[in-house]
Protein backbone atom coordinates (compact mmCIF):
# COMPACT_ATOMS: atom_id res chain seq x y z
CA UNK A 1 0.00 0.00 0.00
CA UNK A 2 1.56 3.14 -0.84
CA UNK A 3 0.60 5.48 1.41
CA UNK A 4 0.86 3.03 4.63
CA UNK A 5 3.55 5.55 6.19
CA UNK A 6 1.49 8.23 6.27
CA UNK A 7 -1.57 6.33 7.76
CA UNK A 8 0.04 4.54 10.72
CA UNK A 9 1.48 7.68 11.48
CA UNK A 10 -2.04 9.79 11.36
CA UNK A 11 -3.06 6.64 13.40
CA UNK A 12 -0.03 7.47 16.34
CA UNK A 13 -0.65 11.00 15.87
CA UNK A 14 -4.63 10.83 17.06
CA UNK A 15 -3.88 7.89 19.54
CA UNK A 16 -1.47 10.29 20.73
CA UNK A 17 -4.14 12.99 20.63
CA UNK A 18 -6.58 11.83 22.56
CA UNK A 19 -4.92 10.10 25.22
CA UNK A 20 -2.68 13.34 25.85
CA UNK A 21 -5.86 15.48 25.93
CA UNK A 22 -8.61 13.07 27.72
CA UNK A 23 -5.87 10.30 28.41
CA UNK A 24 -6.40 11.86 32.47
CA UNK A 25 -9.94 10.41 32.39
CA UNK A 26 -8.67 7.30 32.90
CA UNK A 27 -6.86 7.93 36.40
CA UNK A 28 -8.89 9.10 39.59
CA UNK A 29 -5.82 10.95 40.62
CA UNK A 30 -2.32 11.80 39.68
CA UNK A 31 0.29 9.06 40.05
CA UNK A 32 3.67 9.12 42.18
CA UNK A 33 6.44 8.77 40.65
CA UNK A 34 8.99 7.95 43.49
CA UNK A 35 11.81 8.26 40.87
CA UNK A 36 10.81 11.78 39.59
CA UNK A 37 10.59 14.05 42.79
CA UNK A 38 8.35 17.29 41.61
CA UNK A 39 10.30 20.29 42.23
CA UNK A 40 7.62 22.94 43.93
CA UNK A 41 8.43 27.04 44.13
CA UNK A 42 9.11 27.71 47.88
CA UNK A 43 8.71 30.73 49.49
CA UNK A 44 11.98 32.60 48.81
CA UNK A 45 11.59 32.09 45.01
CA UNK A 46 10.01 34.26 42.29
CA UNK A 47 6.44 34.11 42.24
CA UNK A 48 3.68 34.53 39.71
CA UNK A 49 0.15 35.86 39.75
CA UNK A 50 -0.48 34.25 36.31
CA UNK A 51 -2.13 31.23 37.47
CA UNK A 52 -4.68 33.17 39.01
CA UNK A 53 -7.92 32.71 37.95
CA UNK A 54 -8.64 34.84 34.58
CA UNK A 55 -4.95 35.59 34.29
CA UNK A 56 -2.99 34.96 30.95
CA UNK A 57 -1.46 31.41 32.24
CA UNK A 58 -4.66 30.18 34.10
CA UNK A 59 -6.63 27.23 32.60
CA UNK A 60 -7.01 24.63 35.08
CA UNK A 61 -6.33 24.42 38.91
CA UNK A 62 -5.86 20.03 38.59
CA UNK A 63 -2.55 18.68 39.31
CA UNK A 64 -1.03 16.47 36.28
CA UNK A 65 -1.58 12.69 36.69
CA UNK A 66 2.13 12.15 35.39
CA UNK A 67 4.47 14.71 37.33
CA UNK A 68 6.40 15.11 34.06
CA UNK A 69 7.27 16.54 30.82
CA UNK A 70 7.66 15.44 27.58
CA UNK A 71 9.58 16.58 24.55
CA UNK A 72 6.49 17.70 22.47
CA UNK A 73 4.02 19.70 23.13
CA UNK A 74 1.63 18.21 25.67
CA UNK A 75 0.84 21.07 27.97
CA UNK A 76 -0.01 22.19 31.06
CA UNK A 77 -3.07 24.13 29.43
CA UNK A 78 -4.78 21.01 29.02
CA UNK A 79 -8.02 21.56 30.52
CA UNK A 80 -8.88 18.32 30.84
CA UNK A 81 -6.06 16.99 33.15
CA UNK A 82 -3.28 17.86 32.12
CA UNK A 83 -2.07 14.00 31.72
CA UNK A 84 1.76 15.12 31.64
CA UNK A 85 2.83 18.35 33.51
CA UNK A 86 4.22 20.67 30.14
CA UNK A 87 5.98 19.95 27.67
CA UNK A 88 10.24 20.27 28.36
CA UNK A 89 10.41 23.95 27.11
CA UNK A 90 7.71 24.89 29.84
CA UNK A 91 9.26 22.64 32.48
CA UNK A 92 13.30 24.26 32.01
CA UNK A 93 11.56 27.91 31.76
CA UNK A 94 9.85 27.36 35.32
CA UNK A 95 12.83 25.54 36.87
CA UNK A 96 15.25 27.96 35.82
CA UNK A 97 13.42 30.80 37.24
CA UNK A 98 12.63 28.80 40.37
CA UNK A 99 16.40 27.86 40.93
CA UNK A 100 15.21 24.42 41.36
CA UNK A 101 17.64 22.36 42.82
CA UNK A 102 19.91 20.01 40.58
CA UNK A 103 18.65 17.44 42.96
CA UNK A 104 15.15 17.45 41.89
CA UNK A 105 16.09 18.41 38.55
CA UNK A 106 18.77 15.71 37.25
CA UNK A 107 16.34 12.65 37.20
CA UNK A 108 14.04 15.36 35.25
CA UNK A 109 16.79 16.25 32.88
CA UNK A 110 17.64 12.71 32.05
CA UNK A 111 14.29 11.57 31.31
CA UNK A 112 14.31 14.63 28.70
CA UNK A 113 17.78 13.35 27.23
CA UNK A 114 16.67 9.72 26.92
CA UNK A 115 12.90 10.69 25.51
CA UNK A 116 14.90 13.08 23.01
CA UNK A 117 17.78 10.91 22.25
CA UNK A 118 15.69 7.91 21.34
CA UNK A 119 12.74 9.53 18.84
CA UNK A 120 14.05 13.22 18.40
CA UNK A 121 11.80 14.58 15.93
CA UNK A 122 9.45 11.72 15.72
CA UNK A 123 8.07 13.82 18.98
CA UNK A 124 6.97 16.58 16.44
CA UNK A 125 5.84 14.34 13.68
CA UNK A 126 4.07 11.39 14.90
CA UNK A 127 2.95 12.81 18.65
CA UNK A 128 2.75 16.55 18.66
CA UNK A 129 -1.00 17.79 19.19
CA UNK A 130 -0.45 21.05 17.53
CA UNK A 131 1.40 19.33 14.45
CA UNK A 132 -1.50 17.23 14.06
CA UNK A 133 -3.95 20.00 14.06
CA UNK A 134 -1.47 21.50 11.11
CA UNK A 135 -2.11 18.17 9.29
CA UNK A 136 -5.95 18.84 9.35
CA UNK A 137 -5.46 22.45 8.04
CA UNK A 138 -3.19 21.26 5.85
CA UNK A 139 -6.00 18.71 4.53
CA UNK A 140 -8.56 21.01 4.44
CA UNK A 141 -6.53 23.29 1.95
CA UNK A 142 -6.25 20.09 -0.40
CA UNK A 143 -10.23 19.57 0.27
CA UNK A 144 -11.09 23.23 -0.93
CA UNK A 145 -8.42 21.98 -3.29
CA UNK A 146 -6.33 25.31 -2.85
CA UNK A 147 -2.78 25.76 -3.47
CA UNK A 148 -0.10 25.70 -0.96
CA UNK A 149 1.68 29.22 -0.30
CA UNK A 150 5.17 28.86 -1.56
CA UNK A 151 7.93 29.73 1.55
CA UNK A 152 11.50 30.71 -0.52
CA UNK A 153 14.28 29.71 1.31
CA UNK A 154 15.23 32.92 2.28
CA UNK A 155 12.09 32.70 4.59
CA UNK A 156 12.91 29.30 5.97
CA UNK A 157 16.55 30.71 6.81
CA UNK A 158 14.21 33.36 8.70
CA UNK A 159 12.07 30.87 10.57
CA UNK A 160 14.62 28.52 11.14
CA UNK A 161 16.59 31.62 13.15
CA UNK A 162 13.32 32.73 14.88
CA UNK A 163 12.89 29.50 16.52
CA UNK A 164 16.47 29.32 17.47
CA UNK A 165 15.85 33.19 18.84
CA UNK A 166 12.85 31.77 20.96
CA UNK A 167 14.66 28.60 22.34
CA UNK A 168 17.52 31.14 23.80
CA UNK A 169 14.98 34.23 24.38
CA UNK A 170 12.81 32.18 26.50
CA UNK A 171 15.48 30.06 28.81
CA UNK A 172 17.44 33.64 29.06
CA UNK A 173 14.56 35.71 30.30
CA UNK A 174 13.56 32.70 32.65
CA UNK A 175 17.12 32.95 34.02
CA UNK A 176 16.95 36.75 34.23
CA UNK A 177 13.68 36.88 35.97
CA UNK A 178 14.76 34.82 39.02
CA UNK A 179 17.42 37.78 39.64
CA UNK A 180 15.54 39.96 42.13
CA UNK A 181 17.21 43.06 41.40
CA UNK A 182 15.47 42.48 37.82
CA UNK A 183 11.75 42.18 39.24
CA UNK A 184 11.33 45.97 38.76
CA UNK A 185 7.76 46.81 37.72
CA UNK A 186 6.88 43.47 38.11
CA UNK A 187 8.85 42.53 35.33
CA UNK A 188 9.38 38.67 36.67
CA UNK A 189 5.84 38.46 36.78
CA UNK A 190 5.34 39.54 33.58
CA UNK A 191 7.42 37.69 31.99
CA UNK A 192 7.03 34.58 33.81
CA UNK A 193 6.68 31.49 31.30
CA UNK A 194 7.48 33.83 28.61
CA UNK A 195 7.02 31.05 26.19
CA UNK A 196 4.25 29.61 26.88
CA UNK A 197 2.58 33.34 26.98
CA UNK A 198 3.30 33.50 23.34
CA UNK A 199 2.97 29.74 21.83
CA UNK A 200 -0.51 29.36 20.35
CA UNK A 201 -1.15 26.26 22.35
CA UNK A 202 -1.85 27.74 25.10
CA UNK A 203 -4.83 29.63 23.74
CA UNK A 204 -5.85 26.50 21.77
CA UNK A 205 -5.59 23.32 23.94
CA UNK A 206 -8.28 24.54 26.65
CA UNK A 207 -10.86 24.74 23.90
CA UNK A 208 -10.79 20.92 23.66
CA UNK A 209 -12.05 20.79 27.48
CA UNK A 210 -14.64 23.40 26.78
CA UNK A 211 -12.31 25.95 28.64
CA UNK A 212 -12.32 29.39 27.44
CA UNK A 213 -8.41 30.71 27.62
CA UNK A 214 -7.40 34.33 29.07
CA UNK A 215 -6.78 36.09 25.28
CA UNK A 216 -5.44 39.44 26.61
CA UNK A 217 -4.26 40.83 29.50
CA UNK A 218 -3.74 44.58 28.99
CA UNK A 219 -2.44 45.22 32.68
CA UNK A 220 1.08 46.64 31.57
CA UNK A 221 3.83 47.37 28.55
CA UNK A 222 5.07 44.02 29.01
CA UNK A 223 1.77 42.07 28.70
CA UNK A 224 0.41 44.36 26.56
CA UNK A 225 3.65 42.99 24.38
CA UNK A 226 3.25 39.65 25.24
CA UNK A 227 -1.02 39.49 24.01
CA UNK A 228 0.29 41.09 20.74
CA UNK A 229 2.93 38.69 20.38
CA UNK A 230 0.44 35.71 21.24
CA UNK A 231 -2.29 36.54 18.76
CA UNK A 232 0.61 37.20 15.97
CA UNK A 233 1.75 33.86 16.85
CA UNK A 234 -1.96 32.15 16.81
CA UNK A 235 -2.18 34.10 13.29
CA UNK A 236 0.99 32.66 11.81
CA UNK A 237 -0.32 28.89 13.64
CA UNK A 238 -3.19 29.81 11.45
CA UNK A 239 -1.89 30.43 8.51
CA UNK A 240 -0.27 26.56 8.24
CA UNK A 241 -3.98 26.21 6.16
CA UNK A 242 -1.77 27.78 3.56
CA UNK A 243 1.73 26.53 3.94
CA UNK A 244 2.41 23.19 5.52
CA UNK A 245 3.51 22.97 9.03
CA UNK A 246 4.68 26.42 9.53
CA UNK A 247 3.94 26.79 13.14
CA UNK A 248 6.81 23.74 13.31
CA UNK A 249 9.18 25.83 11.61
CA UNK A 250 9.37 28.59 14.34
CA UNK A 251 8.58 25.99 17.26
CA UNK A 252 11.40 26.77 19.92
CA UNK A 253 10.42 23.06 21.36
CA UNK A 254 11.44 21.67 18.09
CA UNK A 255 14.28 23.36 18.11
CA UNK A 256 15.39 22.17 21.17
CA UNK A 257 14.53 18.68 20.32
CA UNK A 258 15.86 18.99 16.93
CA UNK A 259 19.77 19.11 18.70
CA UNK A 260 19.29 15.15 18.81
CA UNK A 261 18.46 14.75 15.27
CA UNK A 262 21.72 14.76 14.40
CA UNK A 263 23.68 12.00 17.06
CA UNK A 264 20.57 10.73 17.78
CA UNK A 265 18.85 7.17 17.80
CA UNK A 266 16.43 8.24 14.77
CA UNK A 267 18.31 8.76 11.71
CA UNK A 268 17.32 9.21 7.88
CA UNK A 269 19.66 7.31 5.48
CA UNK A 270 20.11 7.96 2.28
CA UNK A 271 21.76 5.33 -0.67
CA UNK A 272 23.22 7.70 -3.23
CA UNK A 273 23.69 5.12 -5.68
CA UNK A 274 19.89 4.44 -6.00
CA UNK A 275 18.79 8.23 -6.10
CA UNK A 276 17.56 9.45 -9.74
CA UNK A 277 17.54 12.49 -8.03
CA UNK A 278 13.53 13.30 -9.10
CA UNK A 279 13.32 15.43 -6.45
CA UNK A 280 9.78 13.54 -4.79
CA UNK A 281 11.64 14.06 -1.64
CA UNK A 282 11.83 17.32 -1.74
CA UNK A 283 8.20 18.51 -2.72
CA UNK A 284 6.27 16.28 -0.97
CA UNK A 285 8.20 17.29 2.35
CA UNK A 286 6.20 19.47 4.53
CA UNK A 287 8.51 21.51 6.15
CA UNK A 288 10.59 22.08 2.51
CA UNK A 289 14.04 20.33 3.18
CA UNK A 290 16.07 19.80 0.57
CA UNK A 291 18.93 18.17 1.75
CA UNK A 292 17.82 14.58 1.29
CA UNK A 293 17.10 15.65 -2.18
CA UNK A 294 20.92 17.90 -2.72
CA UNK A 295 23.00 15.03 -0.79
CA UNK A 296 25.39 13.30 -3.14
CA UNK A 297 27.74 11.67 -0.99
CA UNK A 298 25.93 12.05 2.13
CA UNK A 299 24.86 9.03 3.68
CA UNK A 300 22.99 10.17 6.96
CA UNK A 301 20.24 13.19 5.79
CA UNK A 302 18.73 14.00 8.78
CA UNK A 303 17.90 17.46 8.73
CA UNK A 304 17.79 19.37 12.42
CA UNK A 305 14.63 20.92 11.04
CA UNK A 306 13.07 17.32 9.85
CA UNK A 307 9.90 16.55 11.97
CA UNK A 308 10.48 12.63 11.07
CA UNK A 309 7.05 12.42 9.49
CA UNK A 310 8.76 10.40 6.78
CA UNK A 311 7.16 11.26 4.05
CA UNK A 312 10.07 11.57 1.38
CA UNK A 313 10.48 7.64 2.62
CA UNK A 314 7.07 6.96 1.42
CA UNK A 315 7.54 9.08 -1.87
CA UNK A 316 10.60 7.98 -2.59
CA UNK A 317 9.88 5.70 -5.66
CA UNK A 318 13.49 3.85 -5.89
CA UNK A 319 13.88 0.96 -3.75
CA UNK A 320 16.34 1.04 -0.76
CA UNK A 321 17.23 4.29 -1.78
CA UNK A 322 16.01 6.16 1.28
CA UNK A 323 15.98 4.30 5.14
CA UNK A 324 14.71 5.48 8.42
CA UNK A 325 16.09 3.88 11.28
CA UNK A 326 15.89 3.68 15.12
CA UNK A 327 18.91 2.72 16.98
CA UNK A 328 20.35 1.17 13.54
CA UNK A 329 17.05 -1.03 13.05
CA UNK A 330 15.47 0.15 9.94
CA UNK A 331 12.05 1.22 10.77
CA UNK A 332 10.93 2.05 6.82
CA UNK A 333 12.63 2.29 3.51
CA UNK A 334 11.35 3.22 0.17
CA UNK B 1 30.07 60.29 44.62
CA UNK B 2 25.71 60.54 45.06
CA UNK B 3 25.45 60.75 41.60
CA UNK B 4 27.64 57.71 40.98
CA UNK B 5 26.29 55.68 43.84
CA UNK B 6 22.59 56.94 42.26
CA UNK B 7 23.61 55.11 38.80
CA UNK B 8 24.60 52.11 40.26
CA UNK B 9 22.13 51.75 42.26
CA UNK B 10 19.25 51.94 39.37
CA UNK B 11 21.50 50.50 36.25
CA UNK B 12 19.40 47.72 36.14
CA UNK B 13 17.04 49.74 34.43
CA UNK B 14 19.01 50.74 31.96
CA UNK B 15 20.59 47.13 31.41
CA UNK B 16 17.00 46.41 30.80
CA UNK B 17 15.74 49.24 28.88
CA UNK B 18 18.91 49.46 26.58
CA UNK B 19 20.51 45.73 26.07
CA UNK B 20 17.52 45.28 23.79
CA UNK B 21 18.86 47.21 21.57
CA UNK B 22 22.91 46.78 21.89
CA UNK B 23 23.07 43.22 22.29
CA UNK B 24 21.42 42.16 18.89
CA UNK B 25 24.28 44.43 17.37
CA UNK B 26 26.98 43.08 19.39
CA UNK B 27 25.90 39.88 18.58
CA UNK B 28 25.77 40.30 14.62
CA UNK B 29 28.54 43.26 14.13
CA UNK B 30 30.86 41.35 16.68
CA UNK B 31 32.05 38.22 13.95
CA UNK B 32 35.06 40.60 12.95
CA UNK B 33 36.02 41.12 16.65
CA UNK B 34 35.58 42.75 20.01
CA UNK B 35 36.91 46.21 18.77
CA UNK B 36 33.97 46.50 16.49
CA UNK B 37 31.38 45.72 18.81
CA UNK B 38 33.43 48.01 21.83
CA UNK B 39 33.24 50.94 19.20
CA UNK B 40 29.61 50.37 18.66
CA UNK B 41 28.84 50.24 22.32
CA UNK B 42 31.29 53.47 22.28
CA UNK B 43 28.81 55.32 19.68
CA UNK B 44 25.67 54.27 21.57
CA UNK B 45 27.12 55.31 24.91
CA UNK B 46 27.96 58.97 23.31
CA UNK B 47 23.87 58.75 21.77
CA UNK B 48 22.43 58.58 24.88
CA UNK B 49 25.00 61.07 26.64
CA UNK B 50 24.12 63.51 24.23
CA UNK B 51 20.28 62.44 24.74
CA UNK B 52 20.91 63.13 28.53
CA UNK B 53 22.23 65.90 27.82
CA UNK B 54 19.47 67.49 26.30
CA UNK B 55 17.25 66.22 28.83
CA UNK B 56 19.17 67.47 32.02
CA UNK B 57 19.28 71.17 30.20
CA UNK B 58 15.36 70.79 29.71
CA UNK B 59 14.21 69.21 33.33
CA UNK B 60 17.10 72.22 34.75
CA UNK B 61 15.27 74.81 32.58
CA UNK B 62 11.68 73.73 33.21
CA UNK B 63 12.27 71.97 36.42
CA UNK B 64 11.78 68.05 37.51
CA UNK B 65 8.37 67.56 36.30
CA UNK B 66 9.06 66.63 32.78
CA UNK B 67 8.09 63.51 32.98
CA UNK B 68 4.85 64.12 33.62
CA UNK B 69 4.63 66.74 31.19
CA UNK B 70 2.46 65.83 27.90
CA UNK B 71 4.65 67.06 25.57
CA UNK B 72 7.68 65.38 27.02
CA UNK B 73 5.87 61.90 27.18
CA UNK B 74 4.55 62.50 23.51
CA UNK B 75 8.36 63.07 22.11
CA UNK B 76 9.48 60.29 24.72
CA UNK B 77 7.10 57.79 22.97
CA UNK B 78 7.90 59.21 19.04
CA UNK B 79 11.35 58.49 20.01
CA UNK B 80 10.19 55.22 21.07
CA UNK B 81 8.75 54.82 17.65
CA UNK B 82 11.37 55.74 16.06
CA UNK B 83 13.20 53.65 17.04
CA UNK B 84 11.39 50.46 16.94
CA UNK B 85 11.48 51.43 12.89
CA UNK B 86 15.43 51.83 13.35
CA UNK B 87 15.71 48.07 14.42
CA UNK B 88 13.00 46.90 12.40
CA UNK B 89 15.03 48.11 9.26
CA UNK B 90 17.92 46.93 10.62
CA UNK B 91 16.54 43.65 11.30
CA UNK B 92 14.97 43.77 7.81
CA UNK B 93 18.56 44.38 6.02
CA UNK B 94 20.33 41.80 8.10
CA UNK B 95 17.41 39.12 7.46
CA UNK B 96 16.84 39.37 4.19
CA UNK B 97 20.00 40.49 2.46
CA UNK B 98 18.85 39.62 -0.96
CA UNK B 99 15.88 41.89 -1.03
CA UNK B 100 16.07 45.09 -3.25
CA UNK B 101 15.65 47.52 -1.14
CA UNK B 102 17.60 45.89 2.04
CA UNK B 103 21.06 45.12 -0.26
CA UNK B 104 20.50 48.84 -1.45
CA UNK B 105 20.58 49.91 2.24
CA UNK B 106 23.23 47.54 2.76
CA UNK B 107 25.26 48.59 0.36
CA UNK B 108 25.27 52.41 0.95
CA UNK B 109 25.96 51.54 5.15
CA UNK B 110 22.72 53.45 5.51
CA UNK B 111 23.29 51.96 9.18
CA UNK B 112 26.64 52.48 10.10
CA UNK B 113 25.59 54.87 12.64
CA UNK B 114 23.26 52.84 14.01
CA UNK B 115 24.55 52.74 17.84
CA UNK B 116 24.78 56.00 17.58
CA UNK B 117 21.32 56.97 16.54
CA UNK B 118 19.47 54.31 19.14
CA UNK B 119 21.37 55.08 21.62
CA UNK B 120 20.23 58.61 21.19
CA UNK B 121 16.93 57.44 20.51
CA UNK B 122 17.23 55.34 23.41
CA UNK B 123 17.95 57.76 25.85
CA UNK B 124 15.85 60.68 25.08
CA UNK B 125 13.14 58.15 27.10
CA UNK B 126 12.83 59.62 30.26
CA UNK B 127 13.07 56.98 33.19
CA UNK B 128 12.67 56.76 37.05
CA UNK B 129 16.41 56.59 37.64
CA UNK B 130 16.51 59.38 35.39
CA UNK B 131 14.02 61.48 37.19
CA UNK B 132 15.86 60.55 40.55
CA UNK B 133 18.85 62.22 39.11
CA UNK B 134 17.55 65.41 37.56
CA UNK B 135 15.65 65.86 41.06
CA UNK B 136 19.48 65.37 42.73
CA UNK B 137 20.97 68.08 40.07
CA UNK B 138 18.40 70.74 40.94
CA UNK B 139 19.37 70.43 44.69
CA UNK B 140 22.61 70.93 43.95
CA UNK B 141 24.45 74.18 45.05
CA UNK B 142 25.86 75.30 41.34
CA UNK B 143 25.48 74.33 38.21
CA UNK B 144 29.31 73.08 38.45
CA UNK B 145 28.47 70.32 40.86
CA UNK B 146 24.88 69.80 39.08
CA UNK B 147 27.11 68.79 36.15
CA UNK B 148 29.45 66.70 37.92
CA UNK B 149 26.45 64.70 39.67
CA UNK B 150 24.62 64.04 36.06
CA UNK B 151 28.13 62.54 34.55
CA UNK B 152 28.81 60.55 37.47
CA UNK B 153 25.39 59.40 37.45
CA UNK B 154 25.64 58.18 34.09
CA UNK B 155 29.61 56.89 34.69
CA UNK B 156 27.39 55.05 37.06
CA UNK B 157 24.39 53.49 34.61
CA UNK B 158 27.93 52.76 32.25
CA UNK B 159 28.98 50.05 34.59
CA UNK B 160 26.16 47.41 33.13
CA UNK B 161 26.66 48.26 29.47
CA UNK B 162 30.63 47.82 29.79
CA UNK B 163 30.72 43.75 29.81
CA UNK B 164 28.41 43.83 26.64
CA UNK B 165 31.40 43.83 23.53
CA UNK B 166 32.52 40.73 25.50
CA UNK B 167 29.63 38.77 24.55
CA UNK B 168 30.84 39.48 20.41
CA UNK B 169 32.59 36.39 19.97
CA UNK B 170 29.76 34.42 20.47
CA UNK B 171 28.68 35.86 16.78
CA UNK B 172 31.10 32.88 15.46
CA UNK B 173 28.42 30.45 16.58
CA UNK B 174 25.78 30.61 13.61
CA UNK B 175 23.05 30.05 15.56
CA UNK B 176 23.28 32.64 17.66
CA UNK B 177 24.80 35.27 15.53
CA UNK B 178 21.06 34.27 13.48
CA UNK B 179 19.12 34.33 16.95
CA UNK B 180 20.67 37.76 17.49
CA UNK B 181 19.44 39.05 13.65
CA UNK B 182 16.17 38.09 14.35
CA UNK B 183 16.14 39.98 17.98
CA UNK B 184 16.43 42.67 16.01
CA UNK B 185 12.50 42.35 14.98
CA UNK B 186 11.20 41.34 18.23
CA UNK B 187 12.92 44.11 20.18
CA UNK B 188 11.62 46.39 17.29
CA UNK B 189 8.56 45.25 18.31
CA UNK B 190 8.54 45.45 22.00
CA UNK B 191 9.64 49.56 21.62
CA UNK B 192 6.66 50.05 19.00
CA UNK B 193 4.08 48.37 21.88
CA UNK B 194 5.99 50.73 23.97
CA UNK B 195 6.06 54.24 22.16
CA UNK B 196 2.09 53.30 21.10
CA UNK B 197 1.68 52.92 24.60
CA UNK B 198 3.01 55.98 25.91
CA UNK B 199 1.38 57.78 23.13
CA UNK B 200 -2.24 56.97 23.75
CA UNK B 201 -1.89 56.94 27.64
Amino acid sequence: MKHKITLIRRIVQWAAFLFLFYGALLWPKPVEIGMLPAPKPDKSQPKTSKYADNRILWVSSKAAIFDFSLPTLTCRFMSIGPLFLSCSLHWFSENITWLTSLRIVLPHLLLFFVLAFVLARFWCGWVCPLGAMQDVLNWIRKVLRLNPLIVSDGWNGFFAKTRQFLLYMSLVVSALIAIPAFGFEGANDALFLIYCQLCPARLIYPLFGGVKPCYYDFTNSITIFMTVLGWLFLAFFLVSLAVPRLWCRICAIGALVSYFNRGGLARLEKNSQKCTFCGACRRCCPVDISLVYQARDQRVVTDPKCVLCLRCVQECPEKDCLEAKLAGQTIAKS
Amino acid sequence: MEGGALGLSTGVYCLASCVPVMLPYVLTAGETGVRVAARGLGQFVAGRFLAYAVLASLALSFGPAIQSNPAAQKVAAVALLALAALMAVQGLVRNFPEVKVCAYLERHGAFRRYPLLAGTLAGLNVCPPLMLCFAAMLNSPNPGAAASLGVSFFAGTLVFLLPLPVFAPLAKRQGLRGAAEVAFLFCGLWYLVNGLVLLTR
